[in-house]
């Protein structure tokens, strides 16, 4: 947003409109980091109306006096959507099970009316962690039984406590009734009341036919300060296997005709908030009728949209479907005529390749402030490949490098927790060209005397696709680029 | 080693010394496991300064400017096939 509207540490919560009395829900806004604004919209999805959109009452309320003018002028930058579970302490289900526990969000410590979990994952995680270690110094180590106990006995679970009836009242009472029994709960009784609330019902339950329920009217966004939804997901970083199969299938294709589209209207095609849920359709000869889907496949673009069911945005590569590859059997020996072989493996510090890049408004360059970063995943590829090579008793000792700012130390860090055995750092103020990147590089192997340096063909960030040869040439060595698959033969001499 | 060229693979041998620079389909990278986070920490980092190494990084190009790639605009919902026929034809010009 302009700097002129920025008012860093502004924080803004909101409850009631535009959502009515029955239906539960606020918004938050948060002025931070470099004119940046973090806004966002809580429903409950116990709302009673069919026919509310939870991402259009979003764009609803900021044409709000009170959000307008934090927004107007500014530029939308991400977007994205999440399941809360706000059962609280009644909800919590059993803890532990043979070889694991539930921690944070997944068990639902979350603290509702402070809209706050992130020190409810830390202490789940810190009792988590003491319970197995005690499972495993007992000798019992198939479930971390005490865990239960160990979270009963913490401040988490007094904090959980004093804040159960919240979101029942509301639940119970409504919007204006519910505040003012949140208000008596929290400042007069403290939390301490003698009653507890209980969750009356499932959330769908409470959910009003398609004919019992006014239909909204939502005003169509202006794509300045309201926006629609597929232009909104594109701005999701969601990342899905393309071939990810329909992962939400219809059981009964009848029921779902009888009861969500014929009493409700389909509420699922606007509750989803990438809009990638939709229900009904043809039959196909010799098919069965096309299902209720949540897709992978939304827009035709580099970056893969979806609406997870469970609206939990992946950031990380999906690679753990297939498990991990096994380690290859590491041999003892090393290769014939080469007693020792040092591998060095520069490796760069690039805006994580998840991250979608925001260039700054002057268009000096890319924003990195507090931008998630990692290790240049050719780079990655190449560590691995030197790990393998040594674990194949090829190479027995590996160097990692990187060259840059202080944070780079945490890339080779990386590179060390894969496998490599030491790292160097050399120091400066921004990422230096790649030809001086070559040149520093060039004096590394002068001083460090590798036998083989595998690297990258490039980084993701510039693209230079130049270092390598640059190196090969000033070091007057052999180069082999683009490489799908290394064997090293003998003492590394042609046949 | 072999290397991804156009349309095919061309497999090449180097004398070591040598450079090997790595393509995407060179292997799948491991995720670190917790232990061995834990040993990274004890692994030893030496820091160097471009002096150390004798070598001059000063920049030799200017970035001018950066933009961004354009923004997608948001997809339409189309009543009928003749409609999305029509509009193929007379809007997106592609059939």
């Amino acid at each position: 947003m302009p700097a002129s509207q920025h008012r860093p540490g502004l924080i803004q919560h909101t409850f009631g409109w535009p959502l009515d009395h029955r239906t539960y829900g606020g918004s938050w806004m948060y002025h931070f980091g470099e004119n940046l604004v973090s806004y966002g919209f809580v429903v409950g999805l116990d709302y009673p109306n069919t026919w509310l959109s939870p991402f259009d009452e979003m764009q609803r309320l900021k044409t709000h006096p009170a959000i307008r003018p934090h927004l107007e002028g500014g530029r939308r930058i991400s977007y994205g959507a999440r399941a809360l579970s706000e059962g609280g302490l009644q909800s919590i289900p059993r803890l532990t099970f043979p070889g694991g526990a539930l921690i944070g969000d997944a068990a639902g410590f979350l603290n509702v009316p402070k809209i706050k979990g992130t020190h409810a994952a830390m202490k789940s995680g810190m009792l988590a962690a003491e319970a197995v270690a005690e499972a495993l110094s007992d000798g019992r180590p198939a479930e971390p039984a005490s865990f239960t106990a160990r979270v009963r006995a913490s401040w988490l679970w007094q904090e959980l406590r004093g804040v159960r009836n919240i979101r029942p009242a509301f639940a119970k009472y409504g919007t204006i009734a519910g505040a003012a029994y949140s208000g008596l709960d929290a400042m007069l009784l403290r939390g301490r009341a003698p009653w507890t609330l209980r969750h009356r019902h499932a959330d769908h339950a409470v959910l009003d036919s398609a004919a019992a329920s006014a239909p909204i009217d939502y005003p169509k966004p202006d794509g300045r300060l309201t926006f629609d939804r597929s232009s909104s997901v594109f701005l999701s970083n969601t990342n899905h296997a393309e071939d990810q199969p329909v992962h939400l299938v219809l059981r009964d294709p009848a029921r779902w005709r009888a009861v969500n589209w014929d009493r409700f209207r389909s509420p699922e095609s606007r509750y989803c908030p990438a809009g990638r849920v939709r229900g009904g359709g043809r039959r196909a000869p010799g098919r069965r009728w096309v299902r209720t889907r949540c897709r992978g496949r939304g827009c035709r673009s580099t970056r893969r949209t979806a609406c997870t069911a469970r609206r939990a945005t992946s950031r990380t590569r999906p690679r753990t479907s297939t498990g991990r590859r096994p380690r290859a059997a590491a041999a003892p020996t090393t290769s014939a005529g080469c007693e020792t072989m040092k591998l060095l493996v520069p490796v760069k510090r690039v805006l994580d390749y998840n991250v979608k890049p925001r260039v700054r408004a002057d268009g000096s360059g890319v924003d990195l402030a507090g931008s998630k970063m990692s290790m240049n995943p050719f780079d990655e590829i190449a560590v691995e490949e030197a790990v393998r090579l040594r674990e194949r008793g090829v190479a027995t000792e590996i160097v990692a490098v990187s060259i840059g700012v202080q944070q780079c130390q945490e890339t080779l860090r990386t590179a060390l927790a894969m496998g490599a055995d030491r790292a160097l750092l050399v120091l400066t103020e921004a990422a230096p060209e790649p030809l001086a990147v070559a040149k520093l590089l060039r004096a590394l192997v002068l001083r460090e005397a590798p036998r083989l340096v595998i690297m990258g063909k490039q980084a993701i960030d510039d693209d230079m696709n130049a270092t390598g040869q640059m190196l090969a040439g000033l070091l007057g060595w052999a180069q082999a680029t683009f490489a799908s698959r290394v064997e090293v033969e003998g003492d590394g001499l042609p046949p | 080693m072999t290397r991804e060229v156009d349309g095919g693979l061309e497999t090449i041998a180097v004398a070591l010394p040598a450079i090997v620079t790595v393509d995407l389909r060179l292997n799948e990278p491991r995720y670190a496991s917790l232990p061995n986070i834990m040993k990274a920490r004890k692994k030893p980092m030496e820091t160097l300064s471009p002096g150390d190494l004798g070598v001059d990084v000063t920049p030799r190009l200017t970035t001018l400017s950066v933009s961004e790639p354009p923004v997608r605009k948001g997809g339409v919902t189309v009543a009928s096939v003749a409609e999305l026929v029509s509009k193929l034809r007379s809007e997106a010009r592609v059939i």
